[in-house]
């Protein structure tokens, strides 16, 4: 499973990546090396093998045009699978902060 | 404010505010023999087959964790049971779409062990929304110093009751010196759209009864 953590968020990179190791290692997941996403935008994400199963630090990386995107997709924080009930959790999110 | 809530809802609400917590009976028993029974078959299969009394049991300090930790995780596909143990009361003190928290935590609280223990605190001190609420749900009969305390006085509750209490009030747990092992549940609920703190929608919280005027309004 592919990493995806990035260098816009707050949390340290390496702390994102323990977070989303971990994940894989409770549920049994091979792990793959991550890619960062730069400071700037989310040309990383649009360089990935979106067939493969990707591991994200969190669901506040992605946009829902972005999960349109994956075949499979997991968030290590929220500590979930996308389904068919994330895109409303996104929303939900997008306007309670 | 609180108008067309009927009278019952009205006194609910009034002694929520007024004493910092309510203690009901649960409102539906075998939801909580329900939610009992595999976690008994767990920890049978973890610590000794046939498993006491889970108020005789005492687990070596070091295993404590693990074992705590091992039936956390398993109570989570246990969590729309933990709902129904209170549906209507949340209902009445905190809303009708809810969010609740994703995982139900498990207490242990063994005579004499000082490692589990949580001094007098608030919370609301320490980043969650003061528009939360614990569901607090005791798996054994527990009083004094085996119970929890709010300000200046300890809980006598039993299994088959359940407390609901504000997070800004002060409260906590004490050794318990009763020479029995307390077990008890907590889960946190809230309104879905009321303001979130450190505990976050997704992360922490999970949606579970939202409308569809709200789902309409998202689409």
């Amino acid at each position: 499973m592919k990493g995806y953590v990035s260098a816009a968020l707050d949390i340290p990179v390496h702390v994102q990546n323990i977070v989303v190791r971990d994940y894989c290692r409770r549920h049994g997941y091979p792990f793959e090396l991550s890619v960062t996403e730069s400071r700037e935008g989310n040309s990383a994400f649009w360089r990935l093998d979106k067939a493969k199963p990707i591991v994200a630090y969190s669901l506040a990386l992605f946009t829902e045009a972005m999960l349109a995107q994956c075949t499979e997709i997991h968030f290590a924080v929220e500590d979930m699978q996308a389904d068919a009930h994330t895109p409303m959790l996104m929303r939900l999110k997008r306007i309670l902060g | 404010m609180n108008t067309f809530s009927s009278v019952e809802e009205r006194a609910l609400c009034e002694e929520f505010l007024r004493v910092g917590y309510v203690k009901r009976p649960v409102e539906r028993l075998d939801a909580l023999d329900a939610v009992l029974r595999p976690l008994r078959n767990q920890l049978a299969e973890l610590i000794c087959d046939p498993l006491p009394h889970l108020s005789t049991i005492v687990i070596q300090a070091e295993k404590l964790n693990d074992i705590r930790m091992a039936l956390i995780g398993s109570l989570v596909h246990l969590r729309p049971l933990y709902y129904f143990l209170a549906r209507q009361t949340l209902s009445a003190l905190v809303g009708s779409e809810l969010a609740m928290q994703r995982r139900i935590n498990l207490s242990i609280q063994q005579p004499g062990d000082e490692s589990s223990l949580l001094g007098i605190h608030k919370d609301t001190d320490t980043g969650d929304s003061p528009f939360e609420v614990v569901l607090w749900v005791p798996l054994t009969d527990c009083s004094k110093t085996a119970s929890m305390y709010f300000r200046d006085h300890y809980i006598d509750i039993k299994y088959g009751e359940m407390l609901i209490f504000n997070q800004a009030i002060p409260h906590g747990n004490v050794r318990n010196d009763e020479g029995y092992t307390r077990w008890s549940l907590n889960c946190r609920f809230k309104g879905l759209f009321t303001p979130y703190a450190g505990k976050k929608l997704g992360d922490f919280f999970e949606p579970i009864t939202m409308k569809a005027a709200s789902m309409a309004g998202l689409s």
